[in-house]
Parts: structure tokens; sequence; C-alpha cells
């Protein structure tokens, strides 16, 4: 179909061929009324003027099927055309085929009414009476000519020329002459010299005369009137023929010839008169229907215009439906349908608008989540948030580790479901919930909690989360495991105090051992008896004691003293198996070693971790010193933890075991289950596995004897892990 | 293409066929005509002479008219042509004789009127007037020579109601009516020496 919106050049060509269509319906009506010059070009008019109702029908009718189509697509606005272009056509076609009507109606009944039965009757009788009036005077003249030919049968060849001129002077004729029966002039006279060739009869008159009938009949002079021409034979051979040209009177030609113009005009208009009618029918019809259809095709046109608007707005609507907002519409109009358009385009505008906004403040909510969300996964604090229905909003990864829970899973959660997947953190949960729930303001408080790695201390500092309404809308709590500081600090403790003890006391034991020696040396060979015996004893026990203490204090310089680490590639494996050789020599117990022999070298100082097992042989061999079968295991492999190679060292005995209350406190400095010792044993372990970035672990749930669990990190020396540095940040 | 529009155009087409089958059926049965029984064109110092023999049957309805003083004109389309190997055959001269046959209510005979020069005859009745309009004997045509030699060229000649030379009113009819169809196909002779 034509586009919706006619643009120029189309516009001013639709109006100009209507404009040529409106000029060939004015000439096609005036070439009716026999101008003579557009009557020449009547067809074309005509055919024109078809050519023009076929292609508005074709016009027309390819708007009706667009019309239809788009009625039965429902497209906006269809109906609404349909309706428009129906009540048009009606209003049109019904006065318009009412005037038509009685405009055909009259103009037949005008034609009719130019004939009559009494003006047809006066017609024929008018030309009779000119005929009757013409024969009569032809009969005379054919009398005349047949005299003259009676007188010209004797006259002689030679003398017939000027006979004739006699003749046609006599009888007032403009023209004789004498014809052979070959059609050849014998003789010849005319009133007119100049007039070089003479008016020969036809041949069927001179076949007529031959047959022995005069001829007698009026011709048409051009421009002139008429004459009267007779033919009759002369002689009765009929050899020759005698024609006599007669002049009809100005006068008489003049009426005649009125009265013949007359009757064969009313006579011509009576035959044409269907064929009049059928041509004013045809006419009015024509541009009955070329207007008509001119002004349907232009209605279409126009109510489309019209109607365009909606259907844009149709397009619109379905666009912002489809959630299209930059879709804007044409203003085609400046009527109220251009204002609806117009409002229309704001509106989205506005919605488009606020949508970008929503969008940016999406993002930008976005990018904030995002980031706290790297923020906290990065944290080394746990973090937890909880809304006001006690709800786990936010927990990130460190907050994970520290509990040992899978705290994802529990997102959305009432806080206190974390108690059913580890019942050890019940207080702690329950002590938290109470904080975060109960309390307004910034609070700190450390706690402790017992979990699968012991007595754990937390430090935790919480906060009220307002609503920007004011209202108290959850709270976020941030949470350290301070256990390995305390530890730390502990320990720093205990070394200052060890190596103060070790100070203030070593320094008077030397004296007191030579003074006691010297003490004996002396006055031994001056007593005798009981009191030789008293000196000897006391100063051995002195002795001794000194002895003793002054290992002690050894002790303490070891745990107090930290040189700095020696660290060369060894193998682990190798270590074990020289100091296990020493023990297994004793023969006092039994060192059953499983070593991993893929074990790679690692880089550790190979003097404190001789020191690291000979106090865990050493302790284990004290542990089993009341046993049948003394047995102590030692295992090696290589395992992988959080994405790291370690190598683990597990050292287990079949002695006396921990009780369960003495495992929190077994690596604590001084802390010991023996009468004789110094408790710095497994203190000094811990601390050289820490000094390599190792753990150390003691097994609880193992019931046959003690199990001590030592991993090293195969990198530890070499740089620092990555996610410590991680969570350095 | 939809199956409407398609439907649409063979009823089309078969409505156009069965009007151009009934239009060539009528034309064939047509009684009346023009037959062009010979024609010789002859160059006489330097004018070309026109003798021809051509015969009318003009229809019930066109003889009618006549008599109702409706003048009957009638179109003899003279060509000289000339061959041409490659291309079409080219126009010489192309002479229409214009012919107008009217009745003389008064006389009761029939007049020739030649339009050209404007010269006429009577006759007394309607088959000598038509006999005469087909009798052209000695009518100098043209004054131009062929071209090519002689026997390259030709003449071609066609005889014809015309029907716009009809009044006004009767031209629509004379369109679409088979009455007032009166003609000649093309025909044509040798240029005789």
């Amino acid at each position: 179909m034509a586009a919706d919106k006619l643009i120029f050049p189309m516009r001013f060509i639709v109006a100009l061929l209507l404009l040529m269509l409106l000029v060939s319906l004015y000439l096609m009506s005036t070439a009716t009324q026999n101008t003579a010059e557009i009557s020449s070009n009547y067809s074309v008019l005509l055919l024109i003027n078809t050519v023009a109702v076929v292609l508005l029908l074709v016009l027309v009718g390819i708007n009706v099927y667009w019309l239809i189509r788009q009625v039965r697509k429902r497209a906006a606005g269809s109906r609404l055309t349909a309706r428009m272009i129906f009540v048009f056509i009606l209003l049109a076609l019904a006065p318009s085929s009412l005037v038509f009507y009685y405009s055909i109606n009259f103009l037949h009944q005008s034609i009719d009414s130019w004939f009559d039965v009494e003006v047809d009757m006066a017609m024929e009788d008018a030309l009779e009476l000119s005929r009757a009036s013409l024969d009569e005077r032809m009969r005379a003249q054919l009398k005349l000519t047949r005299k003259m030919a009676d007188q010209l049968v004797t006259v002689d060849d030679s003398l017939m020329t000027v006979e004739l001129e006699n003749l046609r002077e006599w009888s007032e004729a403009t023209e004789m002459m004498i014809i052979s029966d070959q059609k050849m002039v014998l003789a010849y006279s005319n009133s007119i010299p100049e007039l070089m060739f003479p008016g020969l009869p036809s041949d069927s008159i001179l076949s007529r005369v031959s047959r022995g009938e005069d001829y007698v009949g009026l011709d048409p002079v051009l421009d002139e009137g008429m004459q009267v021409r007779s033919v009759v034979s002369v002689g009765e051979d009929r050899l020759r023929f005698l024609q006599v040209l007669y002049p009809v009177p100005v006068n008489l030609t003049d009426l005649a010839k009125g009265v013949e113009s007359a009757y064969l005009h009313y006579k011509k208009m009576g035959f044409l008169r269907k064929a009049l009618k059928r041509t004013f029918s045809l006419t009015l019809f024509l541009i009955l229907l070329v207007s008509l259809l001119a002004a349907v095709w232009a209605t279409f046109l126009s109510i489309r215009r019209l109607v365009e608007p909606l259907r844009n707005l149709e397009k619109g609507t379905l666009a912002v439906a489809a959630g299209n907002y930059e879709r804007r519409l044409p203003v085609t109009s400046r009527d109220e349908l251009g204002l609806l358009v117009q409002s229309f385009n704001y509106m989205t505008e506005q919605v488009a608008q606020a949508r970008d906004e929503t969008e940016q403040a999406h993002l930008e909510a976005e990018n904030q989540r995002a980031y706290l969300e790297t923020v906290l996964r990065n944290l080394t604090s746990g973090v937890l948030s909880i809304d006001d229905d006690g709800r786990l909003r936010t927990a990130n990864q460190a907050a994970g580790t520290i509990l040992n829970i899978d705290l994802k899973a529990f997102i959305g959660n009432p806080i206190t479901s974390l108690i059913e997947a580890n019942p050890n953190l019940s207080d702690l949960i329950t002590e938290l919930k109470h904080r975060m729930m109960n309390s307004q303001s910034r609070w700190q408080e450390e706690l402790s909690y017992t979990g699968s790695r012991g007595q754990r201390q937390l430090l935790c500092r919480g906060t009220s989360l307002i609503s920007p309404l004011g209202s108290w809308s959850g709270a976020v709590m941030v949470f350290d495991d301070v256990t390995e500081i305390i530890q730390a600090q502990r320990n720093e403790a205990w070394g200052a105090v060890a190596q103060r003890m070790a100070h203030e006391i070593k320094n008077p034991l030397t004296p007191i051992q030579l003074s006691t020696e010297r003490l004996r040396t002396k006055i031994a060979n001056q007593l005798h008896g009981e009191d030789a015996r008293i000196l000897e004893k006391s100063t051995r026990t002195i002795i001794r004691q000194v002895e003793t203490l002054k290992e002690m204090v050894d002790a303490f310089s070891m745990y107090a003293r930290s040189p700095g680490m020696n660290l060369t590639s060894i193998s682990i494996n190798e270590l074990i198996e020289d100091v296990g050789a020493l023990y297994n020599a004793q023969q006092t117990v039994t060192i059953q070693t499983n070593l991993d022999q893929r074990l790679p070298t690692i880089k550790i100082d190979g003097g404190r971790f001789s020191r690291l097992l000979h106090n865990l042989i050493k302790n284990a061999q004290e542990a089993t010193a009341g046993h049948s079968n003394p047995l102590i295991e030692i295992t090696t492999r290589r395992v992988e933890h959080a994405g790291y190679q370690w190598q683990e060292l597990v050292v287990r005995d079949n002695g006396c075991g921990f009780e369960e209350h003495q495992v929190e406190t077994i690596f604590d400095p001084y802390v010991t289950t023996k009468i004789k010792g110094t408790g710095l044993g497994l203190a000094i372990v811990k601390k050289i596995v820490e000094e390599h970035q190792g753990t150390i672990d003691v097994n609880s749930q193992y019931s046959i004897g003690a199990e001590f669990i030592i991993r090293l990190p195969e990198t530890a020396h070499v740089e620092l892990p990555e996610h410590q540095g991680e969570n350095v940040l | 293409m939809k199956r409407s529009v398609r439907r649409f155009i063979v009823i089309s087409l078969t409505i156009f066929a069965i009007l151009v089958g009934w239009l060539l059926i009528q034309l064939s049965n047509l009684k009346h005509g023009v037959d062009i029984h010979s024609a010789d064109l002859r160059y006489i110092s330097g004018n070309a002479i026109l003798n021809a023999d051509i015969k009318f049957h003009f229809s019930e309805t066109a003889l009618q008219s006549l008599k109702n003083g409706i003048a009957l004109p009638v179109e003899i389309d003279v060509v000289l042509k000339s061959q041409r190997d490659l291309v079409w055959d080219k126009t010489e001269w192309h002479t229409v004789l214009e012919y107008q046959i009217r009745y003389q209510a008064l006389a009761r005979s029939y007049e020739l009127i030649n339009q050209i020069s404007g010269s006429s005859r009577s006759f007394a009745s309607r088959k000598a007037v038509v006999d005469a309009l087909g009798r052209i004997r000695g009518m100098p045509v043209a004054n131009t020579e062929c071209s090519q030699p002689i026997q390259h060229c030709y003449l071609k000649i066609k005889a014809s109601l015309n029907r716009e030379g009809l009044p006004l009113p009767l031209r629509p009819t004379a369109y679409l009516t088979l009455d007032w169809y009166v003609s000649s196909r093309w025909r044509q002779w040798p240029l005789t020496s």
C-alpha cells in the first residue's frame, strides 16, 4: 500500500493529476456541446477519463483491501478508519446518486421533448412541398430538354456547337452538351467560358437514358446552391445524348436548402436520440464516478493521516510495554491528537529518565555490594550481620573459618540455627545473639568457646544497624580469633620470666658449687667418723642439687633464647632416623617409623628440629616408662591443605596419654604431669614448630596414648603463603 | 503471494480471455467490411497516380444512419514503402484520401464528396455512390518518387470508415459496437513501372 503520509513531490503530483482530471472532465462535458475543436478530441478525452476511472478504482480497491486486512489484524485505528470511510461513502453516495438519477431523468426528458410527431409531420410536409415545387420545375425543364433534343436530331454535326449555343441561350441553361454512348463529348456549350471541364453525367444516368428513360434530377453545386440536370437521348438510335444543366433560382435554392438542412438535422437528431442520451449519461456518469472515487481516495488518505497518531500511539504503547522507553513518536499534526502524542513522548521520556536513574542507583548499590563483599572476603576478621528478625544476613569467609562452619548455607536462617551445625558453639551463639539483639550502641567483649581446636578466644565488636527511617534493622558484629595472640603474649611473658630466672639463678650456682667442693676438700681431712660422713653426704647433696638447678636454668635459657634460624634443605626422614637410632640403641623403648620416602627435602633449622624430635621422643619415653612393651610410632607423609603442600609428622605412643582437661594447657610453659619435669619440653616443641610456620595439635581422641600431629609448610620459609598476604589486606 | 490475491488474478485473466475470445468470434462473423480487390500505383511525369477497386460493405446500421442525415466519412490510407535489408522498411510517403457520403433528401440522391479537393458528385442510388467510392481512377496521390529502384518499392493501402468523423454522440457507440467497424486490412501491391 502507499505510504501512510504522502511526501511533498508525491502530494504535488497527485494534486496535479486530480487537477488534470478535472480539466479533462470539463473538456469532455464541453465537447458534448459540439465545440468543434474539442469535439474532435472527444474520444481521447473519453479514453483519458476512462483510464482515470480505472486507475482510481484500482487505488480505491487497494485501499479497501488494505483496510480489510487491517481490520482483520485488529490494527490500531483500523475500525475507526473503516467506520469513517463507510459513513463518508454513505453520506457522499446517497445525495450524489439522487442528483445523478434526477439529472439523467431530466436530461432524457429534455432530449425527448425536442421531438414531436407534429414537428415530424411538418418537416416531412415542408420537404415534400419543396420537392413538389422543384419537381414541377424539373418536369418543365425536362420537357424543354426533350424538345431541344428533337430539334437537334436533324442538325448537322458541324453546326451542332452553334446550334447548342443558340438553344442554351434560348433556354437560359448554363450548360449543354452532346455526348456519345462512349461518353465522348461531341458538342458543348457553356455560359461560363472559363469552365474547361464539363460536368459529365454518371454512368448510371447514361445507362438509364440508354434504356429509353429520360433523366432529370437536382445536383448540388459546390457553394452555389443547386442545378437541374436533365439528360435525354437524341434520335431513336440512342447513340447520342443531350445533357442540359439549368440553374435553380437563388431564392428557391436557399429556401429548398433551408428546408432540406432542417429536415436532415431533425432526422439526424432523431436518429441520434438514443446515442445522445447515452453520451450525455456516460459523460455525467464518468464525472460522478471520477468525483466519487477521487473523493473516496482522498478520504482514505486524509483519514489514514488522521488515524496515524493513534497507530503510532499503539506502537509506542507496545514498545513501552516491552521496555523500550527510547521510542519517540512523530508529531504529525498540531491538533488534540498531536498534543496527545507530545504528552506520550514526554511521559516516555520521564519514564526513561526514572529508569536510568534507578539503574544508576542499582548499579551503584551493586558496586557497593561488590566492594563490601570483596572487603569482607579479604578481611581476616569475621563479620556477621543479622536483620531485625535475628536472621543471618551477611557472613564473610573469615567468619566461617574462625567458627569452622559453612555459613553460606545459613544465610537467611535464624542465627540460632548455627547451634544445630556446631553444638560446641551453643553458648557463644546464644551470647552473641543476646548481645546483637539487645545492644543499642557499640559494644566490645572477649568471648571464649571450646571447639575442635580447643579453647579459643574471640574478640567481638558489634553495633546496631539503623534504617534510614531511624528504626533498628539489625546488627553487625566483627570478631577476631585472638587465641594465638594471647598465647604469644603469654609465651613472651614466660620467656622474659625464664630469661630473668636463668640470669638470677645461674649466677650464684657456680660459686655455691665451687664453695661446696672447696669446703669438702679442706675439711674432709680434718673430720673423721660420723662427721666426715655427714660432710660428705651434705656436700654431695648440695653439688647434685646445684647440677639439677643448672640443668633447669639451661632449659629456661633454651626456651627464652631465640637465636637466628639456620635454614638448610634437610630431609625430615633422615633426621627422624638419626634421632631414632640413638634411642633404639638404649633399648628402653621401641621406636617404629613409617616414613614416606617420597617426601622432598624441606628448608628447616636442623638443630632446632632435632631438639623437637628429642623432646617428643623423651616425652613419650617418660610417658611409657611403666609400660611392659613401650612403643613409639613416628609417621611422616605429604598432605594437601588449603591449596598448599604440607609435610605431616605424627608421633604417637602407647603411654598414659593426657586427661581431657590437660589438652588445653599441654603446650603452656611450666605445665607438666611429671614429678621432675620442668614443663618446658612441649612448650619448646610448639615454639620450634611455630618458628617454622607450622602447626602442632594433640589428638585428644586418641585413646591408647598420646598423639602429636605436626605440619610444616614446604614453602614456608621461601615466601609467605599467598592467603596470608590476602588476609593482611 | 497470498491465496486470495492469486485467486483474484486468475479470475481476472479468465474474464479477460473470455472477452477477447468473444471479440475474435464476433470479428470473424462480420458480414460488413472492406475488400480491396486491386490497387495500382504508377508514376507518370513524376506524379504518383493511383487506380484501385475497393468494395465497401457498410452495415445496415451505417446505411440507416446515412438515410437519416448522418454523413459517412471514409479514409483510404495510401503508403509507399521501400524495402531495406537490416531494418524495417522505409516509408517514402503516406497520403490519406478522405471522402464523405451524404444523403440529399430534397433530390433523393447521394453525394460523394472528396474532402481534400472539395469536389462532389451526385448519385441517384446508394449502391451507385458506394460503388463510385470504391472505384478510384487516375487519382494523383503524391509527387514524390521512391528513393529506391522501383522493384524495391511497394504500395500499401487500407480503407476504413473513419469513426472519428462521425457525429460526437455516435462515437462512443461506434467504438463499442461492431456495426461501425468497417475496415480493411493493410494490403500491398508492387509498383507498376
